[in-house]
C-alpha cells in the first residue's frame, strides 16, 4: 500500500516565550487528491497548523510526512519540490513583472542562475491554467488588483508542479467573481492529481467547495470529514458561539449561514 | 531598456569615465609629457588621479551592490546600506580612531581604516549572536540596524563634542566622505576582499530575486531564508564597511543607482545587479571628478557631490513616476 500523500501525526507546536500550544494533538491524512479546508474562529491555531504542514515552523511534538517521509529529514528544497506554499500576504514592493512572478515557482526545481526552457514552458502553462492573459504577463505585479494578485500567486505555485498546494486565506479580499474562480482552479488542480489544503475562516465557501473540512478549535482537531459530517449547526454553534444554519438542495450541496 | 543593452551601455560607460576622468583635473595634463613618462605630469597621473579614479570605482561599485542586496532582504526598494547601521558601527570605530588613535598606521594600514573595519565587524558579530535566537527574521534584522544606527549617531556625536577643535574638525572632515589616492598595493587588496563579494552576490542573482517577495514566500520556494539572510547581510556589510572605511560614508550612491538602474533595465537581479555595479562604479568616479575640479584647486567632499546630485535628482525619480 503506498503512503499517504499528506500525513499529519500528533502534532503539537508551541510558540517560544507562551505557556500553552498552539496547536495539540492533531492527526490527519490525506490519501487520495481532494480539497482540504482548514476552518476553526480566528485563534484556533488553522495558520500555525498549515506553517507546520508546509515546513515551515518545525512541530514541538509529533511530526508531518510527504509521500511517508517525515519533514525533519528533508531539505528545504525537497520540502519545496514536494509541497507548494501560498502566504497570506505577499509584499510587492519591487516591481517585478507577472511572468517574473511566476517563474519564481521554478525555484526549487533548479539553483541555476537563470531558468531553461522546461521552467518557462511551465511557467507559460501555470499561466494559462491560471487564466493570465497574455496582456498581463509583462505587467508589474504590484500594479495588479487583489484579485489578480491571487490569481499570479497561485500560477506561481502551480507553476512549482508540486503534489501539496498550501493556501493561508486564499480568499480573502476577493470578490465574489474572483471567489468563484479561485475555488474552480482549485478543483481543476484536484482533478489532474493536486491535494489542495486551504485555510479558510469562510464556513460558507468550505461547505460549498471543499471536499474534506479539518475543523479547528482551540488548537485541537475538533472534527475532520466531509461538509456534511462536519459542519453541523450543533457542533459550529458550539465553536463559534453564535447559531448556524443549514440548508442542502438536491445535489448533497451544504449552505450555511449564521447569526441571531 | 533591453538587459543585455543596458549592461553593456553600463561596462562601456565604466571604463570611458575611469579612462579619461584621470586625464581631468585643476593641474591640466600635458600629452607629451605623459606620452615621455616626465614628471610632474607622469607622477600625477599614475600615483595620484588613476588610483583615486580605481577607489572610486571599487568604492561605487561596492556601495551599489550592497545598496541592491539590502533593497532585496528588506523588501524595500529605498533601503540604503546604511540601514542596517553597518556605515554608522564603521563612522563610530573611525571616529573613534580619530579621537582616541595611538598613531597614523599600525602595520601599513591607517588606524582609522581598522578602527573603522572593527565597528563593521561588532555589528557583524551581533548579527551573528541574534541570528541563533529562532525567531531572528528580516524585521528583527532592520530593528537592530535602526537602534544601532542610533546608538553610533549619538556616540559620534559625543566623540565629537568631547574632542579637541584640530580633532573635531578631522572628524567632520571624514564624516563627509572623500575618495583620497591611495597606494596600488592597497588597491589590490581591497579588490580581493570586495571582488570575491560582488561574485557571490551575482551568482545568488536568482535567490534576490525570490527573497524580494518576503519570507514566507522565499521559505515556500525552497529557500533557506535563515541562512540566506544571515549571509546577504555579512556579505553586504563587508562590502559596505571596506568601502567606508576606506573612503567614509558616501550617501546615496547605494540608493539612487540600484533604483535609476531597476528603472532602465528592470527589476530582476541577473540584470540589476551586474549594471549597478559598474553604473555605480561609473557614477563616483564621475562624482569625485566634479569633486576634485569643480572649485579647483579646494576640494569639495565626495560625500558632498553624491547628496547634491542624488538627492534632487532621487525627488525628480520620485515624482516623476
Amino acid at each position: 500500500m503506498s503512503a499517504a500523500i499528506l500525513s499529519v501525526r500528533n502534532v503539537a507546536y508551541r510558540f517560544p516565550k507562551v505557556d500553552c500550544d498552539a496547536v495539540r494533538g492533531i492527526s490527519a491524512e490525506v490519501a487520495t487528491p481532494q480539497v482540504v479546508a482548514i476552518a476553526g474562529p480566528n485563534g484556533a491555531g488553522k495558520s500555525t497548523l498549515l506553517d507546520l504542514i508546509s515546513g515551515q515552523r518545525t512541530p514541538s511534538e509529533g511530526s508531518v510526512l510527504y509521500a511517508g517521509a517525515d519533514l525533519r529529514g528533508m531539505s528545504r528544497q525537497a520540502i519545496c519540490q514536494y509541497a507548494s506554499h501560498v502566504p497570506q500576504q505577499t509584499p510587492a514592493a519591487i516591481p517585478f513583472s507577472v511572468e517574473q512572478v511566476v517563474l519564481t515557482g521554478r525555484t526549487p526545481h533548479g539553483r541555476g542562475l537563470y531558468e531553461n526552457d522546461a521552467d518557462r514552458a511551465a511557467a507559460a502553462e501555470a499561466m494559462e491554467f491560471a487564466g493570465i492573459p497574455q496582456a498581463l504577463r509583462q505587467r508589474p505585479f504590484q500594479e495588479l488588483s487583489g484579485g489578480e494578485r491571487q490569481r499570479v500567486l497561485l500560477a506561481a505555485a502551480i507553476c512549482q508542479q508540486a503534489k501539496l498546494l498550501l493556501l493561508d486565506e486564499p480568499a480573502a479580499h476577493l470578490d465574489p467573481a474572483n471567489e468563484a474562480f479561485l475555488w474552480q482552479l482549485l478543483h481543476r488542480l484536484r482533478d489532474r492529481g493536486t491535494t489542495v489544503v486551504a485555510v479558510t475562516h469562510h464556513l460558507a465557501l468550505a461547505a460549498r467547495h471543499a471536499d474534506r473540512v479539518w475543523l479547528l478549535h482551540r488548537g485541537s482537531l475538533a472534527a475532520d470529514g466531509t461538509p456534511g459530517e462536519v459542519l453541523q449547526p450543533g457542533t459550529l454553534g458550539g465553536i463559534f458561539a453564535v447559531p448556524f444554519y443549514r440548508q442542502s438542495d438536491g445535489e448533497g450541496r451544504v449552505f450555511l449561514t449564521y447569526g441571531s | 531598456m533591453e538587459a543585455r543593452r543596458a549592461f553593456v551601455l553600463a561596462v562601456c560607460g565604466a571604463l570611458v569615465v575611469t579612462v579619461v576622468t584621470p586625464f581631468l583635473g585643476g593641474v591640466p595634463l600635458d600629452w607629451q609629457n605623459i606620452a615621455a613618462r616626465r614628471e610632474p605630469d607622469w607622477n600625477i597621473l599614475t600615483t595620484l588621479r588613476i588610483p583615486r579614479a580605481l577607489l572610486a570605482f571599487l568604492a561605487g561599485a561596492a556601495l551599489s551592490a550592497s545598496g541592491a542586496l539590502f533593497q532585496a532582504l528588506l523588501r524595500d526598494a529605498l533601503a540604503t546600506p546604511s540601514n542596517l547601521g553597518v556605515s554608522a558601527a564603521a563612522a563610530l570605530g573611525a571616529v573613534a580612531a580619530i579621537s582616541f588613535g595611538p598613531g597614523e598606521e599600525v602595520t601599513g594600514l591607517p588606524v582609522v581604516w581598522i578602527s573603522a573595519l572593527a565597528g563593521t565587524a561588532a555589528v557583524v558579530a551581533l548579527v551573528a549572536m541574534l541570528r541563533r535566537n529562532p525567531r531572528f527574521s528580516t524585521l528583527s534584522l532592520l530593528l537592530t540596524g535602526i537602534a544601532v544606527n542610533g546608538i553610533c549617531a549619538s556616540l559620534v556625536l559625543l566623540l565629537n563634542s568631547l574632542a579637541g577643535i584640530a580633532k573635531s574638525f578631522e572628524i567632520t572632515h571624514w564624516l563627509m566622505g572623500g575618495i583620497e589616492a591611495v597606494e596600488y598595493p592597497i588597491l589590490a587588496i581591497l579588490a580581493a576582499a570586495i571582488l570575491p563579494c560582488l561574485i557571490w552576490t551575482l551568482r545568488m542573482a536568482r535567490v534576490w530575486n525570490v527573497v524580494s517577495f518576503g519570507d514566507a514566500w522565499a521559505a515556500g520556494r525552497g529557500i533557506d531564508i535563515h541562512r540566506v539572510t544571515w549571509q546577504g547581510f555579512a556579505v553586504g556589510a563587508v562590502l559596505t564597511g571596506l568601502t567606508t572605511a576606506v573612503t567614509g560614508p558616501i550617501a546615496f550612491v547605494g540608493l539612487i543607482v540600484p533604483h535609476l538602474v531597476r528603472r532602465i533595465a528592470g527589476p530582476d537581479y541577473r540584470v540589476l545587479l551586474p549594471v549597478s555595479i559598474f553604473a555605480g562604479g561609473a557614477f563616483l568616479v564621475v562624482c569625485d571628478t566634479l569633486a576634485r575640479t569643480v572649485l579647483a584647486p579646494v576640494e569639495i567632499p565626495v560625500g558632498v557631490i553624491t547628496a547634491l546630485l542624488g538627492g534632487p535628482f532621487f525627488v525628480w525619480l520620485l515624482w516623476s513616476r
